[in-house]
């Protein structure tokens, strides 16, 4: 059972996520997607359930994806929980960042890129949610 | 800095994203310069980004203008339901998120620069017009058009920057 958070202020991508999740899901293997819609939610929900894998946005309402990366990486309680940003913002300063404040992997919207699929894939892999012979 | 400087990355990111999410190919028009109180299409959804120098006072904003027709047809692209069976909440979602997706992308060449780019703000109305938001009184357009399902489509980046700095 793989438990999976995607935490974007636009339903729009949220959507988009979960179609390539859906991609990736193991037929008669178990797992639950739960959505926020900025970081205030995220934590919440990261704090109240247990999750293997959450894919942040950076620029969100109410307290971005940063802070949230931030205030994982200061818990000991996520220690195991993967995250991965998924943001349109490519500079290099901000992989930088974000990198430095912990973030296991970085992947620059649009997601539909073959770039941004493999990264995608290699990140759930990582976490048992797609296995690594898997053709997609 | 030059407005070209500034128009470049915006102009880059608008083909690639549309190409590369959208699978539409922009066919960029000559840019032009036009007074503000001229008329222009009445556009119906403008994403309005705001540049400034953090090294002088100068500031400016781009405009990304759209008829409510080309915005229904691309956020359907984008969703891959027809346009009926999409609220205009998710519509309104869809484009702010291509506009911060292209916004992002524009960034990336602005790192080693003094200018601060904001996250696009979402206006929509009717006959939307930006009457001299950065005190000037003429703005550069960049019409672009497209083909989406055989019928030809526009849209413009309007820029406007503060001559006094943006040369």
């Amino acid at each position: 059972m793989k438990n999976v958070l995607i935490c974007d202020d636009s339903q729009w991508m949220r959507g988009l996520i979960r179609n390539e999740l859906n991609k990736y899901a193991q037929e008669g293997k178990n797992h639950t997607v739960m959505e926020a819609c900025n970081g205030k939610e995220a934590l919440e929900l990261l704090n109240r359930d247990r999750f293997d894998i959450a894919f942040l946005d950076w620029t969100m309402p109410l307290i971005d994806g940063l802070e949230v990366l931030k205030r994982l990486r200061l818990s000991s309680k996520h220690l195991d929980l993967k995250i991965v940003m998924i943001t349109a913002l490519s500079g290099k300063s901000d992989v930088m960042q974000a990198l430095k404040e912990g973030v296991d992997d970085y992947i620059t919207k649009p997601i539909n890129s073959r770039q941004a699929s493999a990264r995608f894939k290699e990140a759930l892999i990582d976490v048992g949610f797609v296995s690594q012979g898997s053709v997609l | 800095m030059t407005r070209e400087e500034v128009c470049l990355p915006f102009i880059s990111a608008c083909s690639s994203i549309f190409d590369q999410l959208l699978d539409i190919k922009l066919s960029q028009k000559n840019p032009h310069l036009q007074d503000i109180s001229e008329d222009r299409p009445d556009w119906e959804l403008c994403s309005l980004i705001e540049i400034r120098n953090l090294e002088d006072l100068s500031y400016g904003y781009i405009s990304l203008n759209l008829k409510n027709s080309s915005a229904d047809k691309i956020a359907r692209k984008m969703i891959g339901r027809p346009i009926g069976t999409i609220s205009q909440e998710l519509v309104f979602d869809t484009l702010g998120e291509l506009a911060n997706i292209i916004v992002g992308n524009a960034k990336k060449d602005f790192e080693d620069s003094p200018l601060k780019i904001s996250t696009p703000m979402l206006i929509s109305g009717q006959k939307i017009r930006l009457h001299n938001p950065a005190k000037i009184h003429r703005v550069t357009i960049i019409p672009f058009e497209f083909i989406e399902a055989g019928e030809l489509d526009f849209f413009d980046l309007s820029i406007s920057l503060d001559l006094k700095y943006f040369v």
